[in-house]
């Protein structure tokens, strides 16, 4: 029953950090231009501080949301975690990010541990890793090749927001106010797509994703997918709401299905077979209220389930293309 | 007989207590006495969709399927005449993931009722290799052989297996929702389509029981006393194979249970299989559907996996054996 990091990952935490961080440039920062950072860049991260001296020109990643951002930022990484085997066609990246690769190929990497040897062939002169469980030692050795930038302290692995995680990655580049331009534009969106639907507010919504046997993983009000759904105007229906106990996520079983019919709308990851016809077959799941109303939503495009596992400033677009529309219809 | 007669009372209370509490105890709270009305005079409230559609069928599959891993353990035991025979040892859990990752891999995803069959054939096939490389040369299938020749299948199939998961997405997510046994969420039909193959190989393994004493004296005395040993070994592996199989194929690779339940029925008959394979498929699934209730309580309102509970319950139940006297001599 263990959840694999690939398709359940977990997001999370609060947007606290970045707010205390405050909107405005940092002095000296200036109006840096996109691809022109300043230095020397400090940032500070739960192993220390790091000092980038000058414009990291080969960056390497083996953070998740980390390549989106790196990207976004106009870096094309050298080299990138493995996501998804079926985006090594695509050169390791997400769908939505590839055109910025700009012809450039990352080497791409197993992200369950760090191999440094293949770090070390591509000459990094930054390596980030916010959005992976980088352990001490990794750092330590990470160090002795680059600069490296951890998550910022005061996260659980895996749970570093997107929004946050934008900052973090900014700040290794010295561009965090373009960072923060970005992490503004991903928000305004957000909320357009919340003020023309304002039935979103007047709902409550479950994200479900089918377990091995029968039932479904719930995910905590602040786990990534969750806090997208809330940032559209959703609530989490409280009985839901106070099943977590501090986990990013809980299990229902197939017999404890009934605790979903609070909601209005159901988003069901429907991505892994044959959990999800397993879980949509029982005779609990079809009794459930959204279910007999009709009102799920489902996530048959791994892409699309990805990309809300691993929210970033560029998913975040098109996850709001995918599903806000698919949310409209199943709550008319 | 007379020797098992009154434990046999005992282990058939105990399966009627735990066919009871299968079907009584789950993660959704529900009185006892609704249960019972329930099953009689079903309502069409979510209870009674959770009784009969959930729970009945439920402990339905884990009678089955406790009694097929009980059963074909004790069969390969004797069979093997080693007292740590498992379904693990003659491959046909790996042979079964092998042909469920296979088919995902070559044919997208599988409907849920037709990888069945995959798997099914995989623990088939795998399980002849294994006889044919354990048979193979002039010392024929000894105990030693064989289990020599299932650790190295077993060991080459999963390596295949964890390949194919590496490069493959859904291969992956069809092997991660195998790795663990669980009796809960299957399809309604699940139950008819194994219960055929569960039955017959019963059948085959309780008609086994008087060659294999014979076996069980050794191939010598054996052979002196008429014991048809090629005869006895093919209908035995295939009996295994089928139970095995059946199990394997319906719920996942399920541990402890095929190797523990036929010490336990040692521990209470004597060696005589006419006695020791009934009541090991008795017993199993007292096992089995134990672990499956406790599994249902212990993490409401989700669940743990008969998988996991069995393994955690029957590694302590397992060396209690051991322990405790010497394992009854094969």
């Amino acid at each position: 029953m263990t959840l694999t990091r690939r398709t359940l990952l977990a997001g999370g935490g609060a947007a606290l950090a970045l707010a205390a961080c405050g909107d405005s440039d940092e002095p000296g920062g200036g109006r840096a231009a996109a691809g022109r950072g300043s230095f020397p860049a400090k940032v500070p991260h739960k192993f220390g501080t790091t000092v980038v001296r000058v414009e990291p020109r080969r960056v390497a990643t083996y953070g998740g949301g980390d390549v989106d951002t790196l990207l976004a930022l106009g870096v094309a990484p050298v080299l990138v975690p493995d996501i998804d085997p079926r985006w090594k066609r695509l050169g390791g990246v997400a769908p939505w990010s590839r055109e910025r690769l700009g012809g450039t190929e990352p080497v791409v990497v197993s992200n369950e541990q760090v191999d440094f040897e293949r770090v070390a062939e591509v000459r990094p002169d930054l390596v980030t890793a916010v959005e992976f469980d980088m352990k001490r030692g990794d750092y330590d050795k990470l160090t002795e090749l680059a600069p490296t930038v951890a998550p910022p302290s005061g996260y659980a692995p895996y749970t570093v927001p997107w929004d946050v995680m934008a900052v973090q990655v900014g700040a290794a580049l010295g561009r965090r106010a373009q960072a923060r331009r970005l992490v503004r534009a991903a928000r305004s969106r957000i909320a357009a797509a919340a003020r023309a639907n304002p039935a979103f507010g007047r709902s409550r919504a479950v994200l479900i994703d089918p377990d091995d046997d029968g039932g479904v993983y719930i995910f905590a009000p602040n786990d990534v997918r969750t806090r997208f759904l809330s940032d559209l105007g959703f609530t989490m229906p409280a009985a839901i709401e106070e099943l977590f106990e501090g986990q990013f996520y809980a299990t229902l079983s197939a017999e404890r299905l009934d605790m979903l019919d609070e909601a209005d709308v159901l988003v069901l990851v429907a991505t892994r077979e044959p959990q999800t016809a397993n879980t949509t077959g029982t005779a609990t799941y079809r009794r459930v209220r959204a279910v007999r109303e009709e009102r799920v939503v489902r996530i048959d495009d791994p892409d699309l389930a990805i990309a809300m596992s691993y929210s970033s400033v560029l998913s975040i677009p098109y996850q709001l293309r995918e599903i806000v529309p698919a949310l409209r219809a199943a709550l008319a | 007989m007379r020797r098992g007669a009154p434990w046999l009372l005992v282990v058939l209370a105990a399966l009627a207590l735990v066919l009871l509490l299968s079907v009584g105890v789950g993660a959704r709270p529900i009185p006892l006495g609704r249960v019972w009305s329930l099953v009689w005079r079903p309502d069409g409230s979510s209870d009674a969709a959770i009784v009969h559609d959930l729970r009945i069928p439920r402990t339905l599959l884990g009678l089955m399927v406790g009694a097929a891993l009980g059963v074909a353990g004790a069969l390969m035991q004797a069979l093997t005449r080693n007292p740590l025979a498992d379904p693990g040892l003659l491959g046909v859990n790996a042979g079964a993931a092998a042909a469920v990752v296979t088919a995902t891999t070559l044919l997208g995803t599988v409907d849920p009722l037709a990888y069945i069959w995959f798997a099914f054939l995989g623990a088939a096939v795998a399980s002849v290799v294994v006889y044919g490389i354990g048979t193979a040369g002039r010392s024929g299938a000894t105990p030693v052989r064989l289990a020599l020749a299932g650790t190295a299948v077993s060991i080459a199939l999963i390596a295949y297996v964890e390949g194919l998961t590496i490069v493959d997405r859904e291969a992956l997510d069809q092997y991660r929702f195998w790795a663990v046994g669980a009796l809960g969420g299957h399809p309604g039909s699940l139950n008819a389509q194994i219960a055929p193959f569960i039955l017959a190989g019963l059948v085959l393994a309780v008609a086994l029981g008087r060659p294999l004493n014979a076996i069980g004296l050794g191939e010598d005395s054996g052979r002196a006393l008429g014991a048809r040993l090629v005869r006895t070994r093919v209908l035995g592996a295939v009996a295994i194979t089928v139970l095995c199989g059946a199990a394997t194929a319906a719920v996942g690779p399920i541990a402890f249970v095929g190797l523990a339940v036929p010490h336990v029925a040692r521990a209470i008959t004597g060696p005589d299989e006419r006695l020791v394979l009934p009541l090991s498929a008795a017993i199993a699934p007292v096992m089995l559907l134990g672990a499956d209730v406790v599994g249902r309580v212990v993490n409401r309102p989700g669940e743990l996996e008969v998988g996991i509970v069995s393994a955690l319950a029957g590694a302590p139940v397992f060396i209690a054996i051991v322990r405790r006297r010497r394992i009854a001599q094969l």
